[in-house]
């Protein structure tokens, strides 16, 4: 099948600053996104993110390489009638309503105003603005810019949805809406390629991440394979235990420290968790709360910055 | 390929309405208001000082107004709606649809132009009905002379666009004054080179003759002031190197555009 | 749009461009009259907006270029002095103008009238230079001979610094010509007393002579 997504050798060198210093933004790049895949494609602030979304929408030109969509060069405009984009933070023109924006993007879409009326209909229902449809998006809040701007995205039905950073700047409620309408998405089999350096967004939504440090792609896979191995330190907190019971726990633990009315053990084998819990529920050890601590994104950039420096 | 036509057709008129949407709900318009206030005052004090050549200083004022004004807009909105688009990244999710870079210049363009057909239709209603108070009349001549400075207008909004398509607006808006300057002294700037001797200067002065927009072409104030025969070729010529400047600029402005990389 | 598309389109426009400027070249009519309808300096002045001296430079310019023109063609200059008055107007301190007008248009365009009220203009901005007032007696005595009126100017001229020697001695021969003999006499003895060229020593010593000579038969036919 067709890849949603191909990139090959992607490489983009900007220049800027007063002196037009060149600077490698992004390096050899090589994806490939099988249709209905939901990719969340992570990596910290200035990792070459948006500078690979913008060369997937024809915002801007590769240095060298090629990125194709659907089989097809994205310098061929007709890959775009497939497209939805969300670029980060948006900002639409806050002179207009929100419906009167999406007839807007559907005209660009050559859209008959019957069709966009329909459609538009359906993603305001779909974005939950019904009642701020009318207003100028000038007073719309972060949240629902980011909501109008998922809707204008979705005006042409597309296959393939590209988001930037959707969830960045919004607050819990914002971010559930989104992520629910990703899913929504994600449920009707389209494609989803979505950009983000928080990882908790990911691991609800994605199928593949990619992560991506200082330009280059580091690894590419399921999010469990790629985390798993460095997540495995549980931490179980227990209460009303004597100092005897506890010396038959302490041994499978790494590290015990004392909580209060309690205990914290922590183990660093996932694998002894069941053997763990039978033996406190014989013990009849009253169990508050079971935490398994895995790496953040955000250890594993480190990580990986440390490695590339030595 | 009929409906890619279509689709074309449909972003460029999408976008040319919705340009226009955007400066009249900017309020750029409300300097319609300066212009009715200024005739007003003109003919006030024409009224207290009865100098003869009423009509003559009414038809003066309101023609050099209307051009004033109209040039006033045509840099600024010319300037400000294309760098704005790229400034606030509202192009972005624009290019991102089947929408070429093209198109959104063409469409800008003929945005720009339709608030200046408003805003001149405005004014010279306004200017019009003035002269109608003074005269009695309607005079064609004047006609004319706004019909040529909409098309000057045309020429120097496309300018704008063309600056705009690869400048910052203070620059561009520096640029496009310029270009309106120099414009309107070519021909007496190529005048100056062919006597001035010097070579370099003589050459100099022909490239920029041709290179500029040679503005005075337009400037038909003081035929449709003083009804001085104008000969129908000429004017027809003139429209004609106007249409010819616009597309040019506009070309130009597309190959700027089309390569340009969006922060 | 291809690149090659635009680029093709952009040769092919420029050059129906071109053509269509050199078309228009060809009505060139009404070039001379677009002077005309330059307002008078009084209203130029405010309307310049302050950039007064650089609106001048450009009128000089165009002077330069109408005098040209009509110089190779007509030779007919009516709007000349309009042009210089206007010059003066809004840069009284620019002086080329001043010389310019006041020997172009006495000398090309005959308009001696014309070319005085601009040289007298000079003396209001320029009160210590003696050419103005030597430029005005010298069109009085060329195109009417009309030495009685030249000659103040000439004399004024003399009294100037930086006046040369043969202004002294042409002032001498104006009051001479007016039949003004004693300050003829008085002119001429300061010039012979100041040069030191002996060919003007000898040609002031000549008209002293015939002054001399000329009292003589006066005082006889008595």
């Amino acid at each position: 099948m067709t890849p949603a997504i191909e990139i090959k050798h992607l490489t983009k060198k900007i220049r800027s600053g007063f002196l037009m210093k060149e600077v490698m933004a992004l390096s050899d790049l090589n994806l490939s996104i099988p249709p209905g895949t939901a990719f969340g494609f992570l990596g910290p602030n200035g990792a070459g993110k948006t500078t690979t979304i913008k060369l997937l929408t024809g915002l801007s030109f590769p240095t060298s390489g090629e990125a194709l969509i659907f089989g097809r060069p994205v310098s061929d405009i007709s890959v775009r009638m497939k497209i939805g984009f969300l670029p980060e933070r948006p900002y639409f023109y806050d002179y207009l309503s929100g419906t009167e924006y999406l007839h807007f993007c559907g005209e660009l879409f050559g859209m008959t105003r019957a069709a966009r009326n329909k459609k538009i209909t359906k993603l305001i229902e779909l974005v939950g603005l019904k009642e701020k449809a009318g207003e100028q998006l000038r007073k719309y809040s972060k949240g629902m810019l980011q909501r109008i701007g998922l809707a204008q995205a979705l005006i042409n039905d597309p296959e393939l949805i590209i988001l930037d950073e959707p969830m960045s700047g919004l607050d819990p409620m914002g971010r559930k809406q989104v992520r629910d309408i990703i899913l929504h998405l994600k449920g009707q089999g389209k494609t989803v390629f979505f950009s983000t350096h928080v990882l908790s967004d990911a691991e609800m939504i994605c199928d593949q991440v990619g992560i991506i440090v200082q330009g280059s792609l580091q690894s590419v896979g399921d999010l469990e394979t790629l985390l798993s191995p460095k997540t495995c330190s549980i931490e179980v907190s227990i209460k009303g235990v004597s100092e005897s019971a506890l010396s038959l726990f302490k041994p499978m633990a790494s590290s015990t420290k004392i909580a209060d009315e309690g205990y914290v053990l922590r183990i660093d084998d996932a694998g002894i968790l069941p053997k763990l819990l039978a033996l406190l529920q014989a013990e009849k050890v009253q169990i508050v709360s079971i935490i398994p601590h895995r790496e953040t994104l955000e250890d594993i950039f480190m990580e990986e910055i440390r490695g590339r420096q030595s | 390929m009929m409906r890619g036509m279509n689709a074309g057709v449909s972003a460029i008129k999408a976008i040319a309405i919705n340009t226009f949407k955007e400066a009249v709900r900017n309020k750029i318009l409300y300097n319609l208001i300066f212009f009715a206030v200024l005739m007003m005052a003109v003919s006030l004090v024409l009224d207290q000082a009865t100098i003869g050549q009423r009509n003559k200083i009414i038809k003066d004022f309101g023609l050099a107004s209307i051009n004033l004004f109209g040039v006033i807009i045509a840099i600024v909105v010319g300037i400000s709606l294309v760098y704005k688009e790229i400034e606030k990244r509202t192009i972005h999710p624009l290019l991102a649809k089947p929408v070429r870079r093209s198109s959104f210049l063409f469409g800008k363009y003929l945005g720009i132009l339709l608030t200046l057909v408003i805003e001149i239709l405005l004014m010279s209603f306004f200017f019009f009905l003035l002269v109608w108070l003074y005269e009695g009349g309607f005079d064609s001549y004047l006609l004319i002379a706004i019909l040529m400075i909409f098309v000057e207008l045309s020429v120097i909004a496309a300018v704008a666009i063309f600056f705009s398509s690869f400048s910052t607006p203070v620059l561009s808006g520096m640029f496009t004054f310029s270009v309106y300057v120099i414009g309107h002294l070519t021909s007496f700037l190529k005048d100056f080179g062919a006597s001035s001797g010097s070579a370099i200067i003589k050459q100099f002065t022909h490239f920029l003759y041709y290179v500029l927009p040679n503005l005075e072409r337009f400037n038909l104030k003081t035929h449709a002031v003083y009804h001085l025969p104008i000969e129908i070729g000429q004017l027809l010529f003139s429209i004609l190197y106007g249409l010819l400047y616009i597309m040019i600029v506009m070309l130009f402005a597309v190959l700027c555009f089309e390569r340009r990389d969006f922060k | 749009m291809k690149k090659r598309t635009v680029i093709l389109l952009l040769i092919l426009l420029s050059a129906a461009l071109w053509g269509i400027q050199k078309k228009l070249d060809q009505y060139k009519s009404v070039e001379v009259e677009s002077l005309l309808y330059l307002p008078s300096g009084e209203y130029l002045q405010p309307l310049s907006l302050g950039y007064q001296l650089m609106l001048s430079d450009m009128l000089w310019i165009k002077t330069i270029t109408y005098f040209g023109s009509h110089f190779m063609g007509d030779g007919e200059y009516p709007w000349l002095y309009h042009i210089l008055s206007l010059i003066i107007d809004l840069d009284p301190r620019f002086d080329f103008p001043y010389y310019f007008g006041g020997v172009v248009l006495s000398l090309e365009a005959a308009q001696a009238e014309n070319a005085n009220k601009i040289l007298a203009r000079g003396i209001e901005a320029y009160p210590e230079k003696w050419e103005y007032p030597f430029y005005i007696g010298f069109n009085h005595y060329y195109h009417r001979g009309d030495a009685a009126r030249a000659a103040p100017y000439i004399e004024r001229a003399a009294k100037l610094p930086g006046s040369p020697e043969f202004v002294k001695s042409l002032v001498g021969t104006l009051y001479m010509k007016v039949g003004a003999d004693e300050t003829a006499l008085k002119f001429f003895r300061e010039a012979h007393q100041n040069t030191s060229d002996a060919l003007i020593k000898k040609k002031i010593e000549i008209k002293i002579e015939e002054i001399l000579s000329r009292r003589e038969q006066h005082d006889t036919g008595h």
